[in-house]
Parts: C-alpha cells; structure tokens; sequence
C-alpha cells in the first residue's frame, strides 16, 4: 500500500521551500537575464509540472492546460528581464499563470470542454481510495472514473477564486501567506475563501464523505 | 487485513478526495512534446522582431518625447526664473487706473486751439505742457516749458538769432535752442 502523502510531498517540493529555493532561483533567474537563455530550462522544468496541475485543475481540460503553461512560461521568458527579484520567483510565475488562466476562463465563459488527464495508478492502492473502495463497495476501476469526473464536476461549480484557493491549498499544498501573496489578497480573505470552497465542495461530495 | 478495518473506520473528509487530485498528472510522452513546443515558441520569440516602420515610429517618438520633455522643463525653468521680472513690470499695465489713462489719452483727438485764446495766467508745471505768451499780442515769441529745457521761436530780425536763419530761410523764422 502505497502513502499517498509521502508521495505527494516529493513531487511537491513547494511545501519544503527554503530561503535557499528562492536565492537557486534567483541565481538562474540572473544567469538568464545575462543572456543565458537555456537557464531557463531550469526553471521550465523545476515548475512546469505544478503550473500545469494549477492550470488543469483550473479549466479541467488538458489541451488547455498544455497551452496555458506553455503561455505562462512564454511570458516569464518575455518578462524575465524586468523581474527585480521583489518576491520569489515561484510566487511571480505563480502568479502569471493563475491570471493567465482567470483571462482565459472569462473569455471561455460558459463554454466548458472537458478533457480529464489520465489518473496515475498509485492512487487505486492509496489508503483513501481503500476506504473509498470499501465504503462505496465499487469496483476500483469504475470508481477512479466516477470519482474523477465528480472532483472535477464540483471544482467547476465553485467560482475561480475560490477554486483557486482551494487548488492552491489542498492539491498544491501551498501556505496561506504564500496564496495571499500570489493573489494579491490577504491571508484572511484566502482563509475565509478557502473555508467557503470547503463547504461548498462538501455539499457537492457528499457521496463520498463521511 | 487489520489495516484495511482501521482504514475503513476513519472518515473521509473532502482535503482526502482533493489530495486524489494529485495524481493526474501527464506522462513523459506529454512533456517530451510539452519542451519541444515550448522551445519552439521561445525560439519563434527570441528570433520575432517588430517590423522595420515600427521600430522607426518607436525610435522617433522615444527621441521626440525626450526632447519635448527635456525642452519643456528648461522652458518651465526659465518661465519660473524670469516671472518676477514680468511681474513688477507688467503690474501698472494691468493696473485698471493705468488702463483707464491709456484708453483716455488714445480715445481723444487732437483739438486746434488759436494762440489769442491761450491763457496767459497759466503757470508751467512739470506734468501737463503749457504754452504760453512772453509778451505783447504782437511778439510772437513763446516759451515752452519742459522742466530744466526750454526753445525759444524768435522773429526774423533778432541778431542774436542771424546764424540758424540758413536753415530757416523760406520760413522767415528763426529758432534758438536754450539748454
């Protein structure tokens, strides 16, 4: 049986950022902005896979995803001269990616085209999904495609920001404080989004809680 | 099979189902295209230039708004330098009294006054010209008085006068300047 949440702790480093994370960064971030664009890589693939886990969790559509990833990261690269080094540089291509995102959902509107990304196998032999196997007395198979569609379902009923702060929180593991910074709202104000979103969700889930 | 009971009993709350979320996560297939297309718009950035009119129409503007700014702000410099110079001297003109006197002096016309109807008890003074009479009706002489100078018009015959007579011959008059 496999802890999902050690496993998930080492794919998201964010929640082990140090000071020295930020001053790594920082000196890639340098490196590029002297000319060394290929440093830059360095960064695509330190954050890509969590910006792309924002994204799709955002629009539940993978194409989608691809593509505003690949914008975020386009407008870092175009951006990356100017960046002074303020905050860190996790926060600021955080930030363009949560408001890449938010400018293209406003432009998608009502319009919703669901393409959902392949679940990873570990998750059928989690602890949680043994007891949401138990509890439900379904076939796992049936019920990762049943529980995918109804997380991404409920998701997408909240508004954006909350699901952001919801996405930020409970799937990348983010702080309050550090949401608040890429937000640009305060801590109190992601605590009590954060809190709406949760009930919310539970009213959606209900099924599957308890 | 103990663990599986103990997993059973404890309740499942909505941050569980969330954290299951984390496990869509794209293969190595997807992020193998992901870079290329990637390096491929980053490429297509580097290597895009704007086109030749405008860079120029950016160039010549940026050259444009400096000298303007920097022309503007020597011209607001010496305003601000030079405005008490303005002020003291441009103050009687906007006096309403002085405006007034101008606005007299060019409205009134000139009026012919006969020399028998001068006024021989006028006293000269240094602000209004006076002309007035030295002698009889038949001497023709006048005194005009302009503070510290004044000219005398003499007759023909005056000796004392005979040398400007050249320049006065035709008109029979003789003019004697008294500093």
């Amino acid at each position: 049986m496999v802890n999902l949440g050690s496993v998930t702790k080492s794919i998201f480093p964010a929640q082990e950022k140090t000071v020295s994370e930020r001053d790594l960064d920082w000196a890639v971030v340098q490196r590029v902005q002297a000319g060394n664009v290929g440093a830059f890589d360095q960064l695509v693939h330190k954050y890509r896979e969590h910006i792309f886990s924002v994204i799709y969790n955002m629009t539940s559509n993978r194409e989608d995803a691809s593509d505003l990833t690949q914008d975020t990261f386009i407008k870092a690269f175009q951006a990356i001269a100017r960046f002074k080094g303020k905050s860190s540089f996790f926060t600021w291509i955080y930030r363009i990616a949560i408001n890449t995102t938010m400018t293209f959902l406003k432009k998608r509107n009502r319009r919703r085209f669901i393409s959902y990304e392949k679940i990873n196998e570990e998750v059928s032999t989690s602890e949680i999904f043994e007891r949401l196997t138990a509890k439900n007395r379904s076939e796992k198979g049936a019920l990762v495609s049943e529980l995918q569609e109804k997380l991404n379902d409920a998701l997408q009923k909240l508004s954006p920001k909350h699901r952001t702060v919801v996405i930020l929180h409970e799937i990348e593991g983010l702080e309050h404080a550090e949401i608040a910074e890429i937000t640009k709202v305060s801590v109190g104000t992601v605590r009590s989004r954060l809190h709406y979103a949760k009930q919310q969700l539970q009213s959606y889930l209900q099924d599957y809680i308890g | 099979m103990a663990d599986t009971n103990n997993a059973q009993e404890k309740e499942i709350k909505v941050e569980d189902l969330l954290r299951l979320k984390r496990a869509e996560r794209p293969n190595d297939a997807f992020w193998n295209t992901f870079d290329r297309e990637l390096h491929q718009r980053m490429l297509q950035t580097l290597v895009k230039k704007d086109p030749w009119y405008l860079q120029l129409l950016r160039g010549v503007s940026g050259r444009i708004a400096q000298t303007t700014a920097v022309g503007a702000a020597a011209a607001f410099l010496a305003l601000m330098m030079l405005r008490p110079v303005f002020v003291d001297s441009a103050q009687p003109v906007s006096s309403p009294t002085f405006a007034k006197q101008v606005a007299e002096v060019l409205s009134s016309a000139p009026v012919e006054v006969a020399m028998s109807d001068l006024d021989t008890t006028l006293t000269p003074d240094y602000q209004i010209e006076a002309i007035r009479s030295t002698s009889s009706g038949l001497d023709v002489g006048y005194t005009r008085e302009y503070a510290h100078d004044t000219f005398e018009v003499a007759t023909y015959d005056s000796a004392a006068y005979v040398t400007d007579t050249a320049s006065f011959a035709g008109t029979g008059l003789a003019t004697a300047l008294v500093y």
